[in-house]
Formats: C-alpha cells, sequence, structure tokens
C-alpha cells in the first residue's frame, strides 16, 4: 500500500521529492527557531545569562525564520493540493526553494557573522544606525535575503496564476464569481478558490516588498536619500502582514483536503463560501491600517477602517471553515489519528487566536497594548497553534500508509496533548504578561515580570518536545518515501 | 486587397518613415526640446526610442523565430535589454548623454539597438512566467524610482531642476498605478478584455 504521497500518478518523482525537501527543510529551521525562541525566554527569564547583542540577533533571526519558513511549509501544502486541478511546474516549484536556500544563507550570514539585529521589521532607520553594531552591508545582505525569498515566491504564484488562468478562464472564475454572480453551478474547488486568494494578496505583498526593500537599500548606500520613516513602516507591514495571513490561507487548505477523506463527507463549495473567500481577498488588504494605530498622522478615518475591517475581516473565512469543520466531523464516525487531531486543533489555535487580534485591532486598547507582550501572545497563538498545526497534519497525512484503522497510540496522545496543552499556556503567559503591560522586544526584564518567563520558558521546552515527537514521525518516514 | 507589390512599398515607405523619426527624435530641434525637460527626456524620447526599435526590427524581420524549441535565444535578447535599460535608469548616465556628445550617441544607438530591437526579437519566445516577472519587475522599480525621484533632496540629474524631478517621480507613479490596474484586470478577465478589444477594432475597421 502506497501513502498518500506516493499514489499521486499526476506529479512528477522530482515534485514529490521537493515537496519532502520543503516540508524536511520546515521542519529543521522550525526545530532551530524554537530553540531559539526558548532561548530567547529563557534570557528575559534570568534562567541564562543572554548577552543582549545576541538576543537581539536571534529575535531578528526568530522573526524573519518564523514568518518565512511558515510561508515555505504553507507553499508546500498549497502546491501539493492545487496540483490535482491545475497543471503546475516542478522547475519553478524548485526554483523557488532554491532563493528560499539561497536568502535564508544570506540572512543567516547577516545576523550570525554580520551581527544584523534589527528586527525582522528593519524598520528604517535602524538598519543604518547601529551605533556600530552591525554595518552597512551586514544590512544589505539580510535585506538581500529577504529579496531572494521574495523572487523564489513571486516566481511561484506567477506560475500558479498563469495555470489558474489557463485552466478556469481568469482569476475571477477561479475565485468563483461566475457563480457567486450568475447562475452558474461550476463551482470551483476550495483548495482553487483559497489559492487564488493567496495569490492576489501574496503578489501584491511581494510586490510592496520589492519596493520597499530596494528603497531601504538605496538609503543604506545613498544617506542623502531619506525616505518618509511612517510610509516605509507602513509599507513593510503591508508586506509582512499580507504574507503570513497568506501562509495562514495557504495552510488551511489541508483542511479542506484532508479532513474530508477521514470523515467521508466531502467539503462543500457554495456561494457563502466563494462569498467569504472573495470578501477576505479584500479584507486583508484593508485592514492594514490595524499596525498603524499607534502613528500619530494616521488620519481617523483610516484608523476606524483598520479597526472595523479587523473585527471583520477573517471572521468569514474563518466561521465558514471552523464551522464546516466542526459539521463534517460531528457523528462522522471518525477515526482519529494525530493527523487528523492536529488538523481539527489548528481550527481551535486559528479561531482562538483571532481573538486577541481583535481586541487589540481596537484603537484604545492599541494605544495601550500595541507595544507589550500582548502583540506575540496573539500571532503565536494562531500560529503555533493554528498554521503549525495544519502543516504537520499535511505532512503526516502524506506520508502515512494507509489502513483500514487510523489509530492514535500513546505517543501521539501525548504528543498532541502536550503540544496544546503546552502552546496554551506559552501564549497565554504572553497574554497575561501583556495584560500587564510588559512590553515586548526588551532583553531585560523586571524582577515583577520573571515568575510569567519562567513559566513561559518551561511551555516552550515542553513545545519543543512534542515538536520534537511528531516531527521524528514524518523523519522516520522520509527515507523509505525517497528511495521509492 | 493588398497585392504584394503594395504591401512591399508599404514596408519600404514604413522604413523611410521610422528613420526619419530615429533623426528627428536625436537630431533636430524635437530633440532639443524633448531634453529640455526630465520629464519629456524620460517619459517621451526614451520610450520613443524604444518603439523605434522596436518597429524597425518588426519592420525588417517581421517573422523571425528562432529555429528551436528553446526558450534561451529570446531569454538572452530580453536579459540584454534589461541590462540596458537599467543602464539608461541611473540618473548619471543621463546626465553623461547630456554633457558628453559622445555619450549622446550612444543613448541614439544604445536604446532603438539593445533594448528595443532585442524585446522585438526576444519577448514573444520567452515563457510567460519570464514575461510576467518582468512586468512585476518594471512596475515595482517604477514605484521605486516614483518614490526616489518624489522624495530625494538633490537633484539627481545635475542637468535639470528639482521640481521637474519631483514631477517626474508622481508620473512615474501614475504609471506604476495605472500598469497595475490594466495587468490585475487582464488576470481577472482575460478573454473579456481580449473580446473588447477585437470587438473595437473590428467596429473601427
Amino acid at each position: 500500500m502506497n501513502t498518500p504521497i506516493q499514489s499521486r500518478k499526476d506529479i512528477t518523482p522530482a515534485a514529490k521529492n521537493t515537496l519532502l525537501i520543503y516540508l524536511s527543510t520546515t521542519l529543521a529551521v522550525l526545530l532551530l527557531m524554537m530553540v531559539f525562541g526558548a532561548v530567547l525566554r529563557a534570557g528575559q527569564a534570568q534562567i541564562i545569562n543572554l548577552d543582549l547583542t545576541l538576543f537581539y540577533k536571534l529575535m531578528t533571526l526568530h522573526g524573519a525564520g518564523m514568518v518565512g519558513i511558515s510561508g515555505l511549509g504553507s507553499a508546500a501544502v498549497m502546491w501539493y493540493f492545487l496540483s490535482k486541478y491545475i497543471k503546475l511546474s516542478t522547475g519553478i516549484l524548485i526554483a523557488n526553494l532554491v532563493f528560499f536556500l539561497l536568502g535564508v544563507v544570506l540572512i543567516l550570514g547577516a545576523i550570525l557573522i554580520g551581527d544584523f539585529a534589527a528586527g525582522w521589521t528593519f524598520l528604517y532607520p535602524l538598519p543604518v544606525k547601529s551605533m556600530n553594531i552591525w554595518s552597512i552591508e551586514s544590512a544589505a545582505t539580510y535585506l538581500f535575503g529577504l529579496l531572494f525569498i521574495g523572487v523564489g515566491f513571486l516566481l511561484l504564484y506567477l506560475d500558479i496564476g498563469l495555470a489558474l488562468i489557463k485552466s478556469y478562464g481568469g482569476l475571477s472564475r477561479s475565485l468563483g464569481w461566475h457563480c457567486l454572480f450568475g447562475n452558474s453551478k461550476e463551482f470551483p474547488p476550495a483548495t482553487v478558490v483559497a489559492s487564488t486568494m493567496v495569490l492576489i494578496i501574496n503578489t501584491l505583498g511581494i510586490l510592496v516588498g520589492a519596493v520597499v526593500l530596494i528603497i531601504s537599500l538605496i538609503n543604506a548606500f545613498y544617506p542623502a536619500f531619506q525616505p518618509d520613516a511612517l510610509l516605509v513602516k507602513s509599507l513593510i507591514f503591508f508586506f509582512g502582514h499580507v504574507f503570513i495571513n497568506a501562509a495562514i490561507y495557504m495552510a488551511v487548505i489541508a483542511v479542506y483536503e484532508i479532513l474530508p477523506t477521514y470523515t467521508n463527507r466531502p467539503w462543500k463549495v457554495n456561494k457563502i463560501f466563494l462569498a467569504a473567500w472573495s470578501f477576505s481577498t479584500l479584507m486583508v488588504l484593508a485592514v492594514v491600517p490595524h499596525h498603524m494605530l499607534m502613528d500619530f498622522n494616521v488620519p481617523t478615518w483610516l484608523a476606524t477602517i483598520g479597526q472595523i475591517g479587523s473585527y471583520i475581516s477573517g471572521i468569514p473565512v474563518l466561521i465558514i471553515t471552523v464551522y464546516g469543520a466542526l459539521t463534517i466531523v460531528y457523528k462522522s464516525g471518525i477515526r482519529w489519528d494525530l493527523a487528523a487531531g492536529l488538523l481539527f486543533m489548528s481550527m481551535y489555535g486559528w479561531a482562538s487566536g483571532v481573538i486577541p487580534a481583535i481586541v487589540d485591532a481596537t484603537i484604545h486598547v492599541n494605544t495601550v497594548m500595541h507595544n507589550t507582550q500582548w502583540v506575540p501572545g496573539h500571532f503565536h497563538f494562531y500560529l503555533l497553534l493554528g498554521v503549525l498545526p495544519m502543516i504537520f497534519g499535511f505532512m503526516l497525512h502524506i506520508t502515512k500508509k494507509p489502513s483500514n484503522e487510523n489509530t492514535m497510540n500513546n505517543s501521539d496522545k501525548a504528543s498532541l496533548f502536550i503540544y496544546l496543552f503546552a502552546g496554551v499556556g506559552f501564549v497565554m503567559a504572553f497574554l497575561y504578561s501583556g495584560k500587564n503591560s510588559v512590553p515586548r522586544r526588551w532583553g531585560v526584564h523586571l524582577d515583577e515580570w520573571l515568575a510569567t518567563d519562567q513559566v513561559a520558558t518551561v511551555f516552550a521546552v515542553l513545545i519543543i518536545i512534542a515538536f520534537f515527537v511528531i516531527a521524528s514521525k514524518f523523519f522516520l518516514r522520509l527515507p523509505n518515501l525517497l528511495r521509492h | 486587397m493588398f497585392s504584394n507589390r503594395d504591401v512591399r512599398f508599404y514596408n519600404h515607405v514604413n522604413l523611410v518613415l521610422l528613420f526619419i523619426a530615429w533623426i528627428t527624435i536625436c537630431f533636430s530641434p524635437i530633440s532639443t526640446w524633448l531634453e529640455s525637460d526630465i520629464r519629456l527626456h524620460m517619459l517621451v524620447q526614451l520610450p520613443a526610442l524604444v518603439l523605434l526599435g522596436y518597429f524597425l526590427c518588426k519592420q525588417l524581420v517581421p517573422n523571425w523565430t528562432v529555429n528551436s524549441t528553446s526558450k534561451q535565444p529570446g531569454a538572452a535578447s530580453v536579459v540584454l535589454a534589461l541590462f540596458v535599460t537599467i543602464y539608461w535608469m541611473i540618473p548619471k548616465s543621463l546626465d553623461a548623454a547630456l554633457t558628453y556628445e559622445i555619450h549622446s550617441y550612444i543613448k541614439y544607438l544604445s536604446i532603438p539597438l539593445l533594448i528595443g530591437v532585442p524585446l522585438a526579437l526576444g519577448w514573444h519566445q520567452v515563457g510567460s512566467i519570464f514575461r510576467g516577472f518582468v512586468i512585476i519587475e518594471l512596475i515595482a522599480m517604477l514605484l521605486r524610482l516614483g518614490w526616489l525621484y518624489r522624495d530625494s533632496p538633490i537633484r539627481l540629474c545635475s542637468n535639470y531642476g528639482l521640481y521637474e524631478q519631483n514631477s517626474l517621480g508622481n508620473y512615474f507613479l501614475i504609471i506604476a498605478i495605472t500598469c497595475s490596474v490594466y495587468y490585475s484586470f487582464k488576470c481577472f478577465y482575460p478573454k473579456n478584455l481580449r473580446l473588447t478589444l477585437k470587438t473595437k477594432v473590428t467596429s473601427s475597421k
């Protein structure tokens, strides 16, 4: 009996191996970044004595690494399922990986060798005003690293966009507008709709990123040109906001495609589903002002759009996805295994992670909470307990030999439980600290804050242990798959 | 219907007209006028030289194809055009073309022959992904230049004033946004767009 990835006849062996390399890379980088994250919390907790320059270097690496690798893992999910419906290029899939790895090498070099430590956000003018901690060349290397990663993703989206236009006759049709606004009953598959949304938003995001990265580079080598700092910030956050949202929307395809195979109930696409995805396409782009609520010059109307938009932005897709997941699982007689459990858990992580995000998007709360640990609390919530379980569920599903009975052994149950328990504990520590106005991005914490930091560190270690068990299941299956 | 002789005649007329246009753009009072303002220089003269090279090539070798399934010759042409474009996007190059006569001749020759001609030969030979990438990069470059020309506190080209430079930045931004809207619409409704254009052409005939 073959595993799902081996059973696929419509993609080449090279594509299968590349996808496995995507997932292996994702797991390896995740492990490294999780360890760095735990070290950061241990440093704040004063469990270890962490040099402050090293703290900010690791913080930069952790931020850029986690966002980038979530994108790569999610792209593997999207590519694997989307290639069932449209013909995608294996060469471009490989090219994206190569550009990504080149970018990673540059970023690692800039941070670990060049001491770049301005945070993943590289907010102007910090990269060029380092007080001699890092050089202009280090900052430029970091920026080029991000640019390489963007180029790879852009190629991937161009390939996907072209294939969607060829197969469906335009993005309006692959978003299902002919069904939504017309009488057609030819609904595109959920994967196609989600991928179109991702393609639209992330191409825009990368375009903006490509502009602001080169502008930052121009400033680095031509200091007389001083761009508007708030405009630079806004564009960087547009790029980052869209990129990480796209990662979530790419990964959620795993839920649409895999859960139905466990419940034997299809994931039906209807007009509400299409309306929700089209609405979110627009709103993901429109809510960016919620990153600028603290900027003194943001007009009230724009801030209001940021607040109201945040309340309603992700909700439609979230509701139809979570509700859909609940309905196809309810009384389906599902036989749980680790992959199904992780995918189901991801619905909880995504849905719950949105709540503190919405709280923070409220203008009056934001002015008090935005620079506290509340914010890492919310994004760790839906990344750690939402996106990552989607990717883990996907990788375990496609590498699992089918059997009549899906089973969950004790180690599976333990790892799932510990991951969930420690994950919730870890993000709650952030949220609780945020509630107490503990600032984020500080390497040195007051004594009053240390207890929460210490608890968070313990949870971080537990997450790494659970992650290690989950990842090892995949790596143990890998040699057989590659041989095949 | 035109006879083959008529077609040959009109081809020759087109070629002569293109050469006259080339001479006019480069060596006439019009050229001085076009180079008197950075906006006219960058938004009219340089694109006109590119188009001139493009149509000249199309006129001289209308059915040029590479006898190969490979996309490499097309890619090489487009990459050459891109590198030469990058060179002429550097403000210093523009300055040099205004200051040194030899450099102005290089401009008059290199833009049609090393941007326009390679694009005419290679653009339709390369894959759609390559073309899409170049278009997106072009839009990004227009946005960057627009920003740079708008916000730079000093004159990037010493031959032109700051006001014209800032104004050029605005034009770059407008062109970039227009291109983005056009290509977005094309991605959403590729058939409708083709249909609309065809209908217009047919009705105008």
